[in-house]
């Protein structure tokens, strides 16, 4: 398949929305949303998947050539889709109306425009591109695209699927699907924009169809306040992001990211005041999307959505966007000594501090929404790193995180579909047995969460953590603040199969018992509905609090399969082609190939040990203290209550944030009323009355709005033409 | 082709919706219900007729290479090709936003309902369908002009009809107030105007805007204009006084500062179909007109009448936007909102085309912009004024914040309708309203100009004052409280037009250059007036139609 056919890829499921769209119209039709937005997720699978690998750079022996050094004209293919913005920008030709063949002619040609540059592109020779600004449907596909896409629509079409089984019945069927499609239309034209407006564009949709699907249970009061939440806090990240956007533009003169990468890398590049701003306006974007500290405080909140969104957006795509945009833009982020520095010292700080709070929440969704948190940290603390290998591990942590989460996140589903809505991990135990499915699958993603040796996320993992190391152990210029940063990631290696296995242990194993929740799945529908598989599985009376935990339905555990095996398997797999499409990426074009420490230490196998022995150590301890002696975790507890209480209430974060932003905001926002009542409304009030007045003062008797009007007009029209008059003089 | 002939052939659009006028007139008045029911049908298929007629023309009667064929007048000059089809379409779903209009008022039902002898003294359905396309006609003549007193005419060809539809289609006493205001104001306005069209008459000696096949070889205003530019001497006073008192005059129709304050009264009094006619035909006709105006002096526009304008342009979004903020009544800030909009379009006005050099793409012309602007404001405003037009509390139209209070927990699809098209009048991507305020403020800020630059600054913190009242507007909509006294007019003509003008936003928001329309844009916005007509023999005289296309260039002068 030929590369240009992927500019259909987002266009196929804006179709699948749009008709989402009108099937919501009658709630009969409403059953066919799933297979349509099933069907065009997958669809934009198969292109992604059949068409981008032929736009790759390849050397001579098919493999992806490696990036180094090489111009992003010639790692990537731009396809244009449709023009969007169009203004101005366009290439100067000499006089005869050739384009310039030589370097000489392109720099007299450059000469004759304001403010041109000279854009070298591959085959073609030069341009002489005169500024404006261009930003079209156009799509960048390198390696790094199909990573990304291979995620977002892999992944988007098992969580479809799983979606079908899980929402039916409820009233929204629909309209949930619709606003999946509009929310794979938004990823897959943000991961796949070649230029910065059109990345906005998508990163300010995905963030749409994320509020949209936050609040999806609108009539509930914390889903609302939820989705006011995370609009509120990624506005911050937000206009960081637009102004770093500007920033960009105003420095480069274009938005068209392969662009500015090429210029950005060029060796004639000399960084100014702008370079060394830029990465951090856009990092402040990529921290509010990401969910970093200090704006990480939404994504916890926004589980408030059902759970396949919290996997598919919280947890699988959306939220590692922030980890997409710092790699595609990685040239810049090294423009700017700081840049990277502070994005791996965040992303450590948020991987340690997330886990600690994990460690005591009791809401299952909520342990996993900590962990996404945490695990965002490792990856935001690889792409932090300007060594391959971190690069690497961060990309490929994005990959192994998007399995075996959506997992996490999806057999929590079952438990909450199976409970009634019961996520108290102190209230659930032993439901081994009364779903055995759900219990395995959970166990292969808490493996893969807690790198266990040889799971996916283990390999990934790893390479974060022995890219840290080699760039804090380097045997020129060591910097030590990256040994913290990577004993601060061992440490959080530690906790990581501690809290995962702590809710598994407790949920799963020990003695049975439950509670069954008060929140009924669907509503009156469901039991009407004649479905096959599951008939059996749902008791005749389904709003009594006496039945039994019950296993999901085959729709809802064929998806969770795969992604099991991907959870458990990716790592072995997926090692080497992951490896050589990020070193084909633009992300690595200018971080050199050799190993910063001698080839005598073998880093990887040490980390690899030691990482395996605190991964087992972390799921020994959970297993101790809540599994085979829960009284001894209880005493445990009690005697550590303090530190606890501290973790259990997420360091009162929320709490400060009311008090040192919220509050003096409401007393500001107070103060602006008082001034806009009195003062605007004052005037606004003078506005309205001085017509009348003149009214009053020309004929007293009478109403005097028309005659008013009518003097007003004319006197603005004498005092504008008295303005011709003087200005002609 | 006789010179009338081609003339004729210029305005075929407007002929049609003549025809359909007088058709709906007489109807109107017809015994029988049935063919009196039938007139919004007339109007309807006059209006397809229009859209669809150029272009099955074309189709069948391919131009020959190097010629551009005539169309039933569409040809007449890409400008006025644009706007015509603009103003058919557009037209065509105001029609399906107020076809019920005459049906509700009161006198209508009660002759429907009581079935006495009809009276024709009794009903006004085939006037407002007839009036409706009259002012369409005037719009699309507006367009075409090119001479002063064609303008005057189809100016007023379209206002006049408007004062009759406002006082026929609402009784309130509001309605009958709010035409008080236009008519008299609308008087002054036009009083003011055609001083200045005679003071151009004065200064230049001729009334011709643009030459056209017709008067070939004759001086017009834009020949002398030239000249004296190309000579070096100052324009005279005269005119440039003239030119000030027909901007300000024309300014009344796209509710500028100082003219606007009959807007929100008026808007206000109208029914609400009846207001979003109100703000796109007379704007449109507006626009085109002052394109054509200041077309003869061509960009940059001289320092006495760009300050003028630069003035107008920053009083009127400020104060349409101030005083949308301080607005009880959704229509009303909807109103003043309109007075900010055209505020936004005077400064693609001011950019016009100097920006523009030989082989530039499409959009660096602030005419283009006002050209697109049209559409993506006509579109969002129908939509607006067509939810709210759906909606009635008692019995009486809604439009206060309450009466929109929650509308999406009741008509969620609606309030997505409301929602769409305010995102797109405060101009947030992808919508069309995000391109047109690109395509509007782009060529003013690439002008380099210091006050220019300062002017579109301006014209962005407008824009984001105008975002917190558009906001409030969905804010209510979407977290207020429902009130049961407000509910659905079974209107689904009226709610299809608003779904299919906010699809259209989403539409050309983002396939605006996909669609072509870019394109059409570059031909309409090249050079305002500039005539396409050629003759049918092209053959022995090539030469001839050289000269033509180049005669609104600065060198021909009246040779």
């Amino acid at each position: 398949m030929d590369v240009s056919m992927v500019k259909w890829i987002p266009w196929i499921s804006l179709l699948s929305a749009a008709i989402c769209g009108v099937l919501c119209f009658r709630r009969a039709w409403g059953v066919w949303a799933a297979p349509v937005t099933i069907t065009a997720i997958a669809a934009s699978f198969v292109v992604a998947m059949l068409a981008a690998p032929s736009g790759l750079l390849r050397d001579d022996d098919g493999r992806i050539a490696d990036a180094l050094g090489k111009s992003p004209h010639d790692i990537g293919q731009t396809v244009k889709a449709i023009d969007w913005i169009n203004l101005n920008e366009r290439d100067a030709l000499m006089d005869d109306g050739s384009p310039p063949a030589t370097l000489e002619e392109a720099r007299g040609l450059a000469d004759q425009h304001q403010s041109a540059r000279i854009i070298e592109s591959g085959e073609a020779g030069y341009s002489v591109r005169v500024p404006g600004l261009s930003a079209n449907f156009s799509y960048y596909i390198d390696p790094l695209t199909l990573l990304m896409l291979f995620v977002v629509c892999g992944i988007g079409s098992l969580v479809a699927i799983y979606g079908a089984g899980y929402m039916k019945g409820d009233k929204g069927y629909a309209r949930f699907f619709a606003a999946v499609s509009i929310f794979i239309f938004a990823m897959t034209s943000m991961v796949m924009g070649d230029n910065l407006v059109l990345l906005f564009l998508g990163w300010e949709m995905v963030g749409l169809a994320s509020y949209l699907l936050i609040g999806y249970y609108f009539k509930k009061p914390s889903a609302a306040a939820a989705a006011r939440k995370a609009f509120i806090v990624n506005r911050i990240g937000d206009l960081g992001f637009a102004l770093g956007i500007f920033l960009t533009y105003m420095r480069y003169d274009t938005v068209v990211i392969s662009e500015v990468l090429a210029m950005a890398t060029s060796p004639e590049h000399v960084a100014d005041w702008r370079d060394y701003w830029i990465p951090f306006l856009l990092m402040l974007g990529a921290l509010g999307k990401s969910a970093q500290i200090p704006l990480y405080v939404w994504l916890p909140d926004a589980m408030e959505g059902p759970t396949p969104v919290s996997a598919l957006i919280h947890a699988a795509t959306m939220v590692t966007s922030g980890v997409y945009m710092i790699a595609r833009l990685h040239p810049l982020f090294e423009n700017s000594p700081y840049a990277l520095p502070t994005v791996a010292t965040i992303g450590g700080v948020t991987a340690f501090f997330a886990a600690t709070i994990a460690t005591s929440q009791f809401d299952l969704k909520k342990i996993y929404a900590y962990s996404t948190v945490s695990q965002l940290g490792y990856m935001f603390l690889g792409v932090g790193m300007g060594v391959r290998y971190a690069i690497f591990g961060g990309l490929f942590h994005l990959l192994t995180h998007a399995f075996f989460k959506a997992l996490l996140f999806l057999t929590s589903g079952n438990v909450m579909h199976g409970t009634h809505g019961q996520l108290d991990i102190r209230k659930l135990s032993g439901l081994r047995h009364l779903m055995p499915f759900t219990c395995w699958l959970m166990l292969a993603g808490c493996l893969s969460l807690a790198a266990f040796p040889l799971t996916a996320g283990f390999f990934s993992k790893d390479a974060i953590l022995v890219g840290v190391f080699e760039q804090g152990l380097a045997e020129t210029d060591p910097n030590r603040w990256y040994v913290v940063l990577g004993v601060l990631g061992l440490v959080t290696a530690f906790l990581t199969p501690f809290y995962a296995f702590r809710a598994w242990f407790r949920v799963f194993m020990g003695p049975e018992k439950y509670e069954m929740g008060t929140e009924a799945h669907g509503d009156e529908e469901e039991h009407a509905h004649p479905s096959g598989a599951d008939s059996h599985l749902i008791d005749e009376d389904h709003h009594a609090h006496d039945d039994k935990p019950h296993e999901a339905s085959w729709l809802m555990l064929a998806p969770l399969f795969v992604l099991a095996l991907g959870a458990l398997f990716v790592g072995i797999i997926g090692y080497k082609p992951v490896k050589e499409l990020v070193e084909g990426s633009t992300a690595v074009i200018s971080t050199g190939k050799e190993s910063l420490i001698s080839a005598d230490l073998n880093l990887t196998l040490i980390i690899q040990i030691a990482s395996g022995i605190i991964a087992t150590l972390g799921i020994l301890t959970a297993a101790y203290f809540h599994w085979l002696n829960r009284q001894a975790g209880q005493n445990l507890a009690d005697r550590l209550a303090g530190p606890i209480r501290v973790l259990e209430n997420k360091y009162w974060v929320d709490e400060i944030y009311d008090l040192a932003i919220v509050k003096p905001l409401r007393l500001l926002g107070w103060i602006f009323q008082l001034v806009d009542t009195l003062l605007v409304g004052g005037l606004v009030k003078l506005f309205g009355w001085l017509p009348r007045l003149l009214g009053q003062l020309a004929r007293p008797s009478q109403s005097g709005v028309l005659h008013g009007y009518g003097l007003s007009m004319l006197a603005g029209v004498a005092l504008l033409v008295l303005l011709i008059l003087l200005a002609a003089r | 082709m006789t010179l009338m002939g081609e003339k004729l052939a210029t305005i075929g659009p407007e002929m049609v919706l003549s025809v359909g006028a007088l058709l709906c007139l007489f109807l109107g008045l017809a015994r029988s219900a049935r063919v009196r029911h039938a007139t919004p049908l007339i109007a309807g298929v006059s209006l397809v007729l229009c859209i669809v007629g150029p272009m099955a023309w074309s189709a069948a009667r391919p131009a020959a290479p190097g010629e551009i064929a005539l169309v039933l007048g569409l040809a007449a000059t890409p400008m006025a090709a644009f706007l015509k089809i603009t103003i058919a379409s557009i037209g065509l779903l105001l029609l399906l936003v107020s076809y019920r209009t005459p049906d509700q008022l009161p006198q209508n039902i009660e002759i429907e309902r009581s079935g006495a002898a009809f009276d024709p003294g009794q009903t006004t359905r085939g006037e407002f369908f007839a009036f409706f396309l009259m002012s369409l006609a005037g719009a699309m003549l507006c367009a075409g002009a090119d001479g002063l007193v064609w303008l005057f005419l189809a100016l007023e060809l379209t206002s006049l009809p408007t004062y009759i539809m406002l006082v026929t289609t609402r009784q309130s006493t509001l309605a009958r107030e709010a035409t008080v205001k236009y008519f008299f104001l609308g008087a002054l306005a036009v009083a003011m105007f055609l001083y200045g069209f005679t003071l151009i008459y004065g200064a230049t000696g001729v009334t011709q805007l643009y030459t056209t096949p017709v008067t070939e070889g004759l001086a017009t205003v834009q020949s002398v204009v030239a000249e004296w530019r190309q000579e070096g001497q100052p324009l005279p006073l005269m005119l440039l006084v003239g030119m000030g008192l027909a901007i300000l005059g024309i300014s009344f129709k796209i509710a500028a500062v100082p003219m606007h304050l009959y807007t929100a009264d008026v808007y206000q009094g109208a029914t609400t179909p009846m207001t979003a006619f109100l703000a796109f035909v007379p704007k449109t006709a507006g626009f085109a007109s002052l394109v054509l105006l200041l077309g003869t002096l061509g960009w940059p526009l001289p320092e006495p009448i760009a300050a003028m304008l630069w003035i107008m342009a920053v009083l009127t979004m400020t104060v349409g936007n101030v005083l949308g903020l301080m607005q009880t009544s959704v229509k009303r800030a909807l109103a003043y909102s309109s007075i900010a909009h055209s505020g936004y379009m005077l400064v693609g006005l001011l950019a016009g085309s100097a920006a523009m050099e030989a082989g530039q793409p499409v959009v660096a012309s602030g005419i283009a912009g006002i050209l697109f602007y049209l559409v993506a404001y006509g579109v969002a405003n129908l939509a607006s004024f067509g939810v709210l037009g759906c909606l009635k509390r008692q019995g009486e139209e809604a439009e206060t914040y309450q009466d929109i209070s929650g509308l999406h927990h009741r008509h969620p699809w609606l309030a997505a309708i409301m929602l769409i098209s305010l995102l797109s009048l405060i101009g947030l991507p992808p919508l069309v309203g995000f391109l047109g305020k690109i395509y509007l403020f782009a060529p003013a800020f690439f002008t380099g100009e210091p006050a220019m630059i300062w002017l579109v600054v301006i014209a962005l913190i407008n824009s984001a004052i105008s975002a917190v009242y558009y906001l409030r507007i969905a804010a209510a909509i979407y977290f207020g409280q429902p009130s049961e006294e407000v509910e659905r007019d079974e209107q689904t003509a009226r709610m299809t037009g608003s779904g299919i003008a906010a699809t259209a936003a989403v539409v050309l928001g983002l396939g605006a250059g996909a669609l072509g329309l870019t394109d059409m844009l570059a031909k309409a916005a090249d050079q305002p007036g500039k005539v396409l007509i050629q003759p049918a023999d092209t053959d022995g005289d090539e030469a001839a139609s050289e000269d033509r296309s180049n005669i609104p260039s600065a060198t021909a002068g009246r040779n």
